[in-house]
């Protein structure tokens, strides 16, 4: 399934995707996201952290590893964290990335008030193909796996859109080659 | 409270009305849209495994007991309600759970877990926004997926401003950050979460979740233990199958993507969590026996059907509804607690079968509330005149004088509405005089089968038989005109009421008559055609269910609307529009008639008559046959607020002339509309012959 089909539907779910050229570009655009929204605090997951550690990627200098990061702080709703995560595995025809990782991470995914998350080209998948990876980490790592499409939002109220119900008021995706 | 008494009550919040549907219809235009985007063949794979899934159903639940067991988890199967609660309080007791938190659920609506829950000394907190404002105001959820879309921003407001303690803006943005902030501890701090599901996969026990709000990610991810309460209709086999649900279930629900579908199970990331799987029954297993019911349990929750209820629209999911709101909550109703709970409210359906269309499963839910109400009869005793109509129109055709100026007296409507049941206040026809076939023979138009074309056989309905003939007139003259040979059906009526009013037997039995009139003709190749969408549409999509015969079926394959015979024919553009005042139509699509071709081909009638056709999907009228007639809220009430709100909206368009198939709809539009309101049939009729419109 084409990364052409991800940004389709993305689109079609509303949310702002980056297409890097290289991952050394990553670092920009994540300054990019914490400008725009008003980060206070950048924290990236640990995968991506490690990742720029071997020189893999460029990140901003003052992002922080969520490993260094006492989870306290994103305790309070309007934390101006903007985090930072690596999907494993994204859907096309639902423009979904889907989230996995150890508890800690998973909490801070759902704390934060902003959220980034990098994707690899390669690693787009279709429904079928997604759902075996997925079928995979949730019987040999374990659970839970999240597949992100938008921003934590409701219209329970009048029907009136308002996001940020409970998790990230922002979401937005960069995807990498 | 009554069901009368209710409805009554929520006729006269007239804000809530507007805006309700004004809600379900974006909500509509936004599905509508998401569907269209969907492959056909997701619906098709997605309907596909749940039959699959339905079929082998025990083979499941055991395949899910061995996957949730080996890979560390509990799973309970729960015969009935109070198994599925007493399930769940031993195993939050049993780990010392004092609070749990939960996400919206209406498997645990069905069973009543938060009351129990609390009677046993164990506090939940809802955390799906509006179901937290919904348990904070002690009501109950109107809603599947909206709650709280019964309640006005100032009622939110002051309901949490009561419950938090502090002053809340009624601004929506203010609400949900309100309740954001106050919730947020609430879920770090909780033992257990509850949760519901969307689909349960059977080979690795993984519940797969949609939100919107991101609550799910706080009810899995924090506390230690985490219950999933699922009926067992939502067991199906592989992950990829579960996710394709999720998909199909949100694009039907709101026409987007949901901003989360969660999946966890029994292996988690690290130690020391806990997942117990409780599968319900209450009802589904049995359910899967019945001819007609066992459809239900491929429902995704969607709510769409909710989106063309306009009776749900109208009085919300606090009247329509008991455990389970809205049109297919009647079904669910009565499979998971009794038909006596579905039939407290099953008759505010005014089976205009608008929801089977929506329904992205294909669940044929008006026939199945049928059954429901089915089961609330004995017998075949026709409570009240208006669900005997027919008895009525055969009075009014041979007394039509005196019938008529009876119907103008005060006293007469009372008796009327004492004895037969039909409301003092609602519209009653004009009565004509005589039958159809008593005016096609005084008018010389032969009806036996003489001329060169082929042969049409005509079912008229009651009206165009009994109470007013002109439009069989017409429809039999201008099928002359174009060529058919014309058979007039002796058969009068096809009882919609009975189907309606869920007199099933004596529907199957009108049914067989009707069927066997026409198969004959059928045989010898001669195709069937109505003027009354409904008559099409018991023939067509009725009778086949109720009798499940290879003639229903061949008559059902062969008939037709009036315009869908003349369009299919090609022969529409023979009809020469010679006089008429109007150029603006509004055609108003009766409910019967959506879903077939009738639509397109009455348009492309009009437009080769030169008239240029305005419409809009705006659902039933309100009359409904003889529903709207019926006395009190619960039928005129309900069904005259239904007429007042669509008849706006036909208004805004500021047509000339309103054209409909349907008599009883113009019956009704003509109430609330200062233009003529004309059957197709009569217009073509009248364009034809250079009559101005009148009726």
């Amino acid at each position: 399934m084409s990364l052409e089909t991800f940004l389709e539907s993305c689109g079609a779910n509303g949310v702002r995707v980056e297409v890097l050229r290289g991952t050394l570009e990553l670092g920009e655009a994540v300054k990019r996201a914490a400008s725009e929204v008003g980060a206070r605090l950048i924290v990236v997951d640990d995968a991506l952290a490690e990742a720029a550690d071997r020189g893999e990627l460029l990140l901003p200098t003052e992002a922080r590893p969520l490993r260094e990061v006492d989870l306290e702080l994103l305790r309070p709703h309007d934390n101006g964290v903007l985090l930072v995560r690596s999907a494993g595995a994204a859907i096309a025809e639902m423009g979904a990335a889907a989230l996995w990782g150890d508890e800690r991470t998973q909490r801070a995914t759902a704390m934060a008030e902003h959220l980034m998350v990098v994707i690899r080209a390669e690693r787009v998948l279709d429904v079928a193909k997604a759902s075996s990876v997925i079928r995979r980490v949730l019987t040999e790592s374990g659970g839970p796996v999240h597949l992100v499409m938008g921003p934590s939002a409701t219209r329970d109220i009048e029907h009136v859109r308002v996001l940020g119900a409970h998790g990230p008021v922002t979401l937005r995706f960069a995807v990498s080659p | 409270m009554s069901l009368e008494r209710r409805t009554s009550e929520a006729l006269r919040e007239r804000s809530r009305v507007e805006r309700l549907w004004w809600v379900f219809e974006e909500t509509k235009r936004s599905r509508d849209e998401g569907i269209r985007r969907l492959d056909v063949d997701e619906l098709r794979l997605v309907r596909e495994s749940k039959v699959s899934a339905l079929r082998r159903l025990e083979e499941l639940i055991e395949e899910v007991r061995i996957a949730v067991e080996r890979a560390g988890g509990e799973v309970f199967l729960a015969r009935d309600a109070e198994d599925a609660r007493r399930t769940v309080i031993r195993v939050l007791k049993d780990a010392g759970v004092r609070t749990a938190i939960k996400s919206k659920s209406i498997t645990s609506e069905e069973i009543r877990l938060n009351e129990a829950l609390i009677s046993a000394g164990i506090e939940v907190v809802e955390t799906d926004l509006g179901e937290r404002v919904v348990q904070l105001s002690g009501g109950r959820p109107s809603h599947i997926l909206g709650p709280a879309l019964h309640m006005g921003r100032e009622e939110v407001a002051a309901i949490l401003s009561r419950s938090l303690g502090e002053e809340v803006d009624p601004d929506p943005r203010s609400i949900v950050a309100a309740v954001r902030r106050h919730l947020r501890e609430e879920m770090m701090r909780a033992a257990a979460g509850i949760t519901g599901a969307n689909a349960v996969d059977s080979e690795t026990g993984t519940v797969v979740i949609v939100t919107n709000e991101g609550n799910e990610q706080f009810v899995v991810g924090f506390p230690e233990l985490v219950v999933c309460v699922a009926g067992v209709e939502k067991l199906v086999k592989g992950l990829e199958a579960a996710v394709r649900i999720a998909r199909v279930q949100s694009a039907s629900a709101t026409g987007r993507m949901p901003s989360y579908v969660t999946l966890y199970g029994p292996r988690w990331w690290g130690e020391g969590k806990r997942f117990v799987l409780v599968l319900l029954d209450n009802g589904r297993t049995e359910a899967l026996r019945d001819p007609w019911l066992w459809q239900v349990n491929l429902c995704v929750r969607c709510g769409a059907c909710f989106n063309v209820c306009n009776p749900y629209k109208t009085v919300s999911g606090l009247v329509f509804g008991g455990n389970y709101t809205g049109p297919i909550g009647i079904v669910w109703d009565s499979v998971t607690s009794g038909p006596e709970t579905a039939n407290g409210y099953s008759r505010l359906c005014l089976s205009c079968g608008l929801c089977e269309l929506e329904c992205p499963m294909g669940i044929r839910i008006p026939l199945l509330i049928s059954r429901v109400k089915s089961f609330g009869r004995r017998g075949v005793r026709l409570t009240a005149l208006a669900e005997g109509f027919g008895f009525y129109a055969r009075l009014g055709s041979s007394m039509a004088g005196p019938l008529n100026k009876a119907q103008r007296s005060r006293s007469f409507r009372v008796a009327l509405e004492l004895l037969a049941g039909i409301d003092r206040n609602a519209p009653l026809p004009e009565f004509r005089g005589g039958t159809l076939r008593r005016a096609l023979k005084a008018s010389g138009i032969a009806d036996d089968g003489e001329g060169a074309g082929s042969t049409v056989v005509y079912v008229p309905d009651t009206f165009a038989s009994l109470i007013d003939w002109r439009v069989g007139l017409e429809a039999v003259a201008l099928l002359r005109s174009l060529g058919y040979r014309v058979v007039v059906c002796d058969s009068v009526g096809t009882n919609m009421p009975a189907v309606q009013y869920g007199h099933l037997g004596l529907a199957a039995r009108v049914a067989k008559r009707v069927v066997s009139a026409l198969h004959p003709h059928v045989e010898r190749g001669a195709r069937v055609v109505v003027t009354e969408p409904t008559a099409g549409y018991c023939v067509r999509e009725v009778f086949p269910a109720l009798l499940g015969t290879q003639e229903s079926e061949e008559v059902a394959k062969s008939t037709l609307n009036f315009t869908e015979l003349v369009v299919s024919d090609g022969l529409h553009s023979r009809f020469r529009r010679s006089k008429t005042s109007s150029e603006v139509v509004y055609y108003h699509v009766s409910c019967h008639g959506r879903g077939t071709g009738l639509e397109a081909a009455t348009r492309a009638v009009l437009e080769s008559l030169g008239l240029k056709v305005v419409s809009e999907e705006l659902g039933c009228c309100g009359m409904a046959g003889t529903w709207g007639m019926r006395k009190g809220a619960v039928g005129h009430g309900l069904g005259a607020e239904i007429g007042r709100m669509g008849s706006r909206r036909i208004a805004e368009t500021r047509p000339e002339l309103v054209v409909t198939e349907s008599s009883i709809c113009a019956l009704q539009l003509r109430r609330f509309l200062n233009v003529p309101v004309l059957h197709t049939v009569s217009l073509i009729f009248g364009s034809v012959n250079g009559a101005a419109p009148s009726r």
